[in-house]
């Protein structure tokens, strides 16, 4: 039909392997590929920036805030008052509360036990989530059934009612004190959080790895004999790893919410520790009567770090994005 | 003849499907493969034809059982797989490997390709040195072994496939089922590939069972041919007796589908059309499964099962009137409707 | 002679992505007259599908776009959105890869084909309901009155096939574009939708567009074969004389690779396709082409005549001298 090419020795400079072989010149892991993206997604740096910036300043309260938490600052003119009520001037940069103490100060140490609430609810419900869901969506069938009902069982249920009641059974029974966490506390915080939380990255993951399951590269190891252990630590895993971090991201933002939200209403931390809720909770009704610094501030600081860790989850995402990997032609 | 390396008789495999239709749930049995038997020789490729729902991937699944069957006997040389156990299996499966059709989704994304090619010899404590042995496979398969810490994504589809390829040997296994392993691949690439296969063949021995649509590629790269349709074997012979000689009018009907690189040649040459569409694999007819688009089937054809029998010497055919060899089924068609094939042949 | 249906001069098209600008068209200049079905045929990267996306202006905002694409005469590059979209699905209409994925599987078929009606033809929706169950009809699509009332999910796949299809005539278009439209189909299925396509068109006189790799597939309805690589066109020609008598390196190396009876062993194009970030300079398949030389590093060749047919390799000439000897 058509006559067959006689090969004809090429040119002195024949191309390199790598041009015509179409392979790109430098290297780089699928992970590398997604810092870079993420580095694009000006929104996302932006606020990684910002976080960093608001979390160090958190942490380091203890050097950094001018005041300490519970400090009420005596009057400048040596009486026996106190600060009480001023507002923001170069002293006190964000004004004084009812008790004379610096709100700046508190917002900085109230910071570290909100975002330390958050961190740690989100690392809780993220294992829990991920175990339950990775081996939901691993073994199937009835297995995945039962535990995907159970999973719905907790979405079913009201909230608020669900962590208002169980903020206040430790209080009523010593049993759950000890199980959960004594009222008010931290411990008991990340507990009721991480309880209403898990069930988002559980679905996630065991989404994912329903979808894994059935790649070739699955079938692939399976038909080399590889134990279910392997498969699940070497192929699964590290392939659920991007949805886990981006799920826990979102986790955070709503934890800080969450207990902000408790707080303000009573049912969250102790009074007697700073937190951003609590902040807003000595706040009441102070924007009635004029002093809007005590409201403006906690409250500003909780939106602007919400909205980070939401733009930090949301460049994430878009990073891990398995349609954004560059495909070579051919 | 020596021993068959595979044989595979009365193999069955299939599928409960759930439908929830409202608040009722409906059970259906999807007859994924009805009864397939053949087997393959030593250093012989086998090629498996067929459409969708052919079943010819999920017999190359139960060989290797990434799938149970549901009965039915599978030998690897004299010994039976079916009735083996977990661990017995896994020795075995080293002689047994396969090559899958999508190069993109056949390579863990977060593994580089070395790491990927040495994964059977890490599965089963192969001794040696393994990078030494991962630069051989990628030589073998024409990549080059400075290759081996990248990544998937970094090369294309074809040199992905050649890498499943590197995988798939690894293990010096001396059988392997190449499911649809260039379909996904351009044209001037699949070429490459199918050599590459043709050459290790020679040189290491193997025996393959070759799973595809694509007719041409089969004839071209197969000793022998079985033909399926809807979970059953139409016609099994050599590729020359299947091709030119072909004796069942299913396989007649398919080859008469394919378009022939050559305008003079497709748009002269007298064609079947098949009517309607494939019947579902839930509810396939009864007697034989092609009956319902077969432009020669009367009575019998809906009453018995035909059985693959040989009507030739190597030539097994299933069809309760297969063709003569050389017999065109166009012309069968004509000499019976005259005035229907005059039309539309217009 | 008579305007052709559709005319496109010197048609680039650029995408800006994170990694630079992918150049998936590079001056692509054709013609298709009615009754004339020209197919394209080419692999990963070669244009040929964006090229027709530019012709139906489904192009992302993001892609640059320079060149003349007329329709009858009617220029579409620069032309404001509403006129594309009127110009779309009435003029030139698409018949997609995907049967799958082209029809909206919540709403039934026959509301699918009315909806394409009513975009663009001004009558009342029970003449549109029957002029849908006529084109089901007209397709093959049997019993298409009750079939006009079921969805997607109830169609097999050559039979949705054949509902993108009547979708796509129903307001008999003078230039049909049907991008790989049987490449999802099993074999049989792909036979009987070629015959539709192929009665659609003599039907209709429509100019057509067939895109495809499937080099059997145009030998079967091509009336010309336009070949392109790398976002060009390297041959153009009849079919009968790109099939029998190939001049471009290119379009000889796809057939060779080809099985073939009478052929032992495949002759593989070396290589892969280019990256179209960083097309290679020159002619873009020197990289792969036993016959390059360092004359084809130089200028992007230009499509010329050679014989009855047109292609763009600066060394045809002594290629063809090399070949016989």
């Amino acid at each position: 039909m058509v006559d067959i090419l006689t090969p004809i020795p090429g040119p002195a400079d024949a191309p390199q392997l790598d041009e015509l072989e179409g392979i790109a010149v430098e290297s780089a892991s699928p992970t590398q590929l997604a810092m870079r993206r993420y580095r694009h997604h000006r929104a996302a740096m932006i606020s990684s920036v910002v976080l960093l910036l608001i979390t160090l300043a958190c942490v380091f309260a203890g050097v950094i805030a001018p005041y300490g938490e519970n400090e009420a600052v005596d009057s400048a003119d040596g009486g026996l008052r106190k600060e009480i009520l001023v507002p923001p001037n170069s002293q006190f940069w964000m004004g004084t509360d009812s008790i004379g103490r610096d709100l700046y100060s508190r917002v900085l140490y109230g910071g570290r036990v909100s975002l330390f609430v958050g961190i740690a609810s989100a690392i809780s419900a993220g294992l829990i989530g991920t175990a339950l869901g990775s081996f939901a969506g691993f073994r199937g069938g009835r297995i995945d059934n039962g535990l995907m009902r159970f999973t719905d069982l907790f979405i079913g249920l009201p909230l608020l009612v669900l962590l208002i009641i169980m903020r206040l059974l430790p209080e009523k029974q010593p049993w759950a004190a000890t199980v959960l966490g004594e009222p008010g506390s931290k411990r008991l915080m990340v507990t009721l959080i991480t309880l209403v939380a898990w069930m988002t990255t559980a679905r996630i993951v065991r989404g994912v790895v329903l979808s894994l399951k059935e790649k070739e590269f699955v079938e692939a190891a399976r038909a080399v004999g590889a134990s279910d252990k392997r498969i699940i630590m070497r192929h699964l895993v590290p392939n659920t790893i991007g949805p886990i971090v981006v799920s826990m991201t979102f986790i955070v933002a709503a934890a800080i919410g969450l207990e902000s939200t408790l707080s303000f209403f009573g049912f969250g931390l102790d009074p007697t520790q700073a937190s951003w809720g609590n902040l807003l909770a000595d706040a009441g009704t102070s924007v009635i009567t004029g002093k809007w610094w005590l409201v403006l501030f906690p409250a500003l600081v909780l939106l602007i770090t919400i909205l980070c860790i939401n733009f930090m989850g949301d460049g994430l995402r878009d990073a891990l994005d398995p349609k954004q990997e560059p495909q070579v032609a051919g | 003849m020596s021993e068959p390396i595979l044989e595979v008789t009365e193999l069955f495999k299939l599928f409960e499907v759930r439908q929830n239709k409202g608040a009722k749930v409906i059970k259906q049995t999807v007859h994924a493969v009805s009864g397939v038997s053949f087997s393959l020789a030593p250093g012989e490729t086998l090629g498996l034809v067929g459409e969708s729902g052919s079943g010819k991937s999920t017999v190359g699944r139960c060989i290797l059982r990434l799938l149970e069957p549901t009965s039915g006997s599978i030998r690897f040389r004299g010994q039976e797989l079916t009735t083996l156990g977990r661990e017995e299996m896994r020795e075995l499966r080293s002689e047994m490997q396969i090559v899958f059709q999508d190069p993109y989704a056949s390579l863990d994304p977060r593994m580089t390709i070395g790491a990927a090619i040495a994964e059977p010899l890490e599965v089963h404590d192969v001794p040696g040195d393994h990078d030494a042995i991962v630069g051989e496979l990628l030589e073998l398969v024409g990549l080059s072994p400075d290759h081996s810490k990248r990544f998937p994504h970094e090369f294309s589809g074809g040199q992905r496939q050649r890498i499943g390829i590197a995988r798939a040997l690894s293990l010096r296994p001396s059988l392997i089922i190449l499911d649809e392993p260039v379909s996904a691949l351009d044209v001037s690439i699949q070429a490459g590939i199918l050599n590459l296969l043709e050459d290790l063949q020679k040189e290491l021995s193997l025996s393959y069972l070759f799973i595809a649509h694509d007719l041409s590629i089969v004839r071209h790269i197969s000793d022998r041919i079985a033909v399926m349709y809807l979970g059953k074997l139409m016609e099994l012979g050599d590729h020359k007796d299947v091709y030119d000689r072909s004796i069942h009018p299913y396989t007649q009907s398919l080859l008469s589908a394919v378009p022939i690189p050559d305008p003079t040649l497709e748009r002269t040459r007298k064609r079947i059309v098949l009517e309607g569409d494939l019947p579902s694999p839930v509810n396939p007819p009864s007697g034989c499964v092609f009956r319902t688009r077969c432009p020669i089937a009367f009575d019998l054809c809906a009453e018995e099962v035909p059985e693959l029998r040989p009507q030739a010497k190597d030539h097994l055919v299933a069809c309760h009137a297969p063709l003569l060899p050389g017999q065109s089924l166009a012309d069968v068609v004509a000499s019976r409707h005259p005035v229907a094939t005059a039309l539309s042949e217009q | 002679m008579t305007l052709p249906v559709l005319s496109v001069r010197d048609l680039h098209v650029s995408f800006p992505t994170q990694d630079g600008l992918v150049q998936a068209v590079r001056g692509v200049s054709f013609d298709i007259s009615e009754h004339e079905l020209l197919g394209i045929v080419g692999e990963s990267g070669s244009g040929k599908s964006v090229t027709f996306l530019a012709v139906m202006g489904l192009l992302p905002r993001s892609a640059i776009v320079s060149g003349s694409i007329k329709i009858g005469g009617q220029e579409l590059v620069g032309a404001p959105p509403d006129e594309v979209r009127k110009v779309r699905g009435k003029r030139v209409a698409m018949i997609f890869q995907d049967p799958l994925t082209a029809l909206n599987p919540v709403h039934r078929v026959g509301a699918q084909v009315v909806e394409m009606i009513l975009a663009h033809q001004d009558i009342s929706n029970d003449e549109a309901n029957a002029k849908a169950v006529e084109l089901l009809d007209r397709v093959g699509i049997p019993q298409p009155d009750v079939r006009a009332r079921q969805y997607p999910h109830e169609f097999s796949g050559g039979m949705r096939q054949r509902a993108v299809i009547a979708i796509a005539i129903a307001n008999s278009p003078e230039i049909l574009i049907a991008d790989e439209p049987t490449t999802a189909l099993d074999t049989t299925v792909q036979a009987q939708i070629l015959d539709v396509v192929q009665q659609v068109q003599h039907e209709l006189g429509s100019a057509v567009a067939f895109i495809t790799h499937d080099l059997g597939v145009v030998a079967r309805v091509a009336d010309r074969v336009q070949v392109m690589y790398a976002g060009r066109v390297t041959e153009r020609g009849e079919a009968h004389d790109i099939f029998m008598r190939p001049t471009h390196p290119y379009t000889r190396g796809l057939l060779n690779s080809l099985p073939d009876i009478n052929v032992e062993r495949l002759v593989p194009i070396p290589g892969a396709p280019p990256n179209m970030l960083r097309p290679p300079s020159g002619c873009a398949f020197r990289i792969r082409c036993t016959y390059a030389t360092e004359v084809c590093a130089g200028e992007i060749p230009e499509l010329k005549p050679y014989g009855a047919i047109e292609t763009a390799c600066v060394r045809v000439e002594e290629i063809a001298a090399e070949v016989m000897a």
